[in-house]
């Protein structure tokens, strides 16, 4: 049976997939986990969003993933931006009007397609980068929410904060 | 034996004489305008109108059946067919245009290939799918629905692997043509799963007609909650 791996700490098909992310580069993003079998279906971009990486968070009432109890289980391909925002805020974000770096705060920024429908979510980091976990694969670092823009990400539209003292000072060393 | 049960259940749908292919396995070959010959809906009891467009294809005859809002009886029927037609005679059915949630077509194609398959074949009612399977029609059972479930999975992957969205992984077209294998995909899915973690309870679900990892809150519970049901039922 074919196994379906990839090498360990291998960015490499992001750099490849100029389709859905044209604007990674060598230079503005670096590889932050290791890819495992496992550890890649575990949980998501969104989970990673909140600080977890022990879940699945997806509206959709089905064995296997999560989504905070008593907000909606919407149809496929039709989510709402609301919907993930209450997902968001059930963690102790609220809505903030945009990404820049604040002292104090950590944030989250929501990618969605030209239909609006959420497709990732990155959060932000003490020192002012950015990690995302990607699809099935590696958690990254990226200096901007534009690095991974394009077709598979969407675009980051709606951006909330949390408290977070260790969020002191913004440095993009990889910017 | 193969052939006599498709002629047999496809009744007015006229069959040729099985003829050889390519490595001597034996195929019934569906008359590409019998295959769209759909009953008219004046003599089929009109359970609900279905609420869209479809059209499905088979390359490899170039029959295709495409139903304008056609009532469910005849979906149902036309379903059933071209489902006989996909796993008995290797025609590659693929749903190719859907004007409606796609969401709602797995969900009518999985439980219609699903519920007419054991209908009509008592065997699939038993306990070990793959054997089953493997006894009626080895060649099918046990190469050609290995290498299809096997290329679509890996065309599955390669192209969602990036995407974090549910939304983007299960309306996949390879996906849903998974889930249109119906019952007979259920060993291969099972069997990867103990293999390899992937997001299968979606087409797991729609293929069996229940969650049978309901309340899951996690990845691991849920593909263990599966497997269990699999080894249950001797599929896995």
């Amino acid at each position: 049976m074919t196994l379906f791996r990839r090498p360990k700490r291998d960015c490499n098909w992001l750099l490849a997939d100029k389709e859905n992310y044209g604007n990674i580069t060598p230079g503005n993003f670096i590889c932050a986990s290791d890819s495992t079998e496992f550890s890649d279906i575990k949980y998501n971009c969104i989970a990673w969003a909140v600080g977890k990486n022990d879940e699945f968070w997806w509206p959709r009432k089905l064995g296997g993933y999560f989504w905070p109890e008593g907000l909606l289980s919407e149809p496929l391909n039709r989510e709402t931006v609301e919907n993930f925002i209450k997902a968001f805020e059930s963690e102790g974000f609220q809505k903030c009007d945009g990404p820049e770096f604040e002292e104090g705060f950590e944030k989250i920024a929501l990618y969605v397609n030209h239909l609006e429908v959420p497709k990732h979510a990155a959060r932000s980091l003490p020192n002012g980068n950015w990690t995302s976990k990607m699809g099935d694969g590696e958690d990254i670092t990226h200096g901007t929410l534009e690095a991974i823009e394009g077709r598979g990400c969407g675009k980051a539209k709606y951006f909330l904060k949390r408290n977070n003292p260790e969020c002191k000072k913004a440095i993009h060393p990889k910017t | 034996m193969m052939v006599k049960q498709i002629n047999r259940l496809a009744g007015n749908y006229a069959t040729q004489p099985s003829r050889m292919v390519s490595g001597g396995i034996r195929y019934a070959q569906i008359v590409p305008q019998a295959a769209v010959n759909i009953p008219k809906p004046s003599i089929i009891k009109i359970e609900k109108e279905f609420p869209f467009d479809s059209e499905i294809y088979a390359p490899s005859t170039g029959s295709y059946a495409r139903m304008k809002k056609l009532d469910y009886s005849s979906f149902k029927l036309a379903s059933t067919y071209l489902f006989l037609a996909h796993n008995y005679s290797q025609l590659a059915y693929k749903p190719t245009t859907f004007t409606e949630p796609v969401e709602d077509v797995q969900r009518q194609w999985a439980g219609y290939s699903a519920s007419y398959a054991s209908q009509y074949f008592p065997f699939l009612r038993n306990s070990n799918v793959a054997k089953s399977i493997a006894k009626i029609c080895p060649e099918v059972a046990t190469e050609s629905l290995a290498e299809r479930f096997e290329e679509l999975k890996e065309k599955w992957q390669k192209e969602t692997s990036f995407h974090s969205s549910l939304g983007e992984k299960f309306t996949n077209d390879s996906y849903i043509s998974i889930i249109g294998m119906g019952v007979f995909a259920l060993p291969f899915i099972l069997n990867d799963l103990v293999e390899n973690p992937a997001h299968w309870f979606y087409a797991l679900e729609k293929i069996v007609g229940r969650d049978m990892a309901e309340g899951a809150k996690n990845y691991a519970e849920a593909r263990l909650k599966w497997l269990s049901w699999g080894r249950e039922h001797d599929i896995v």
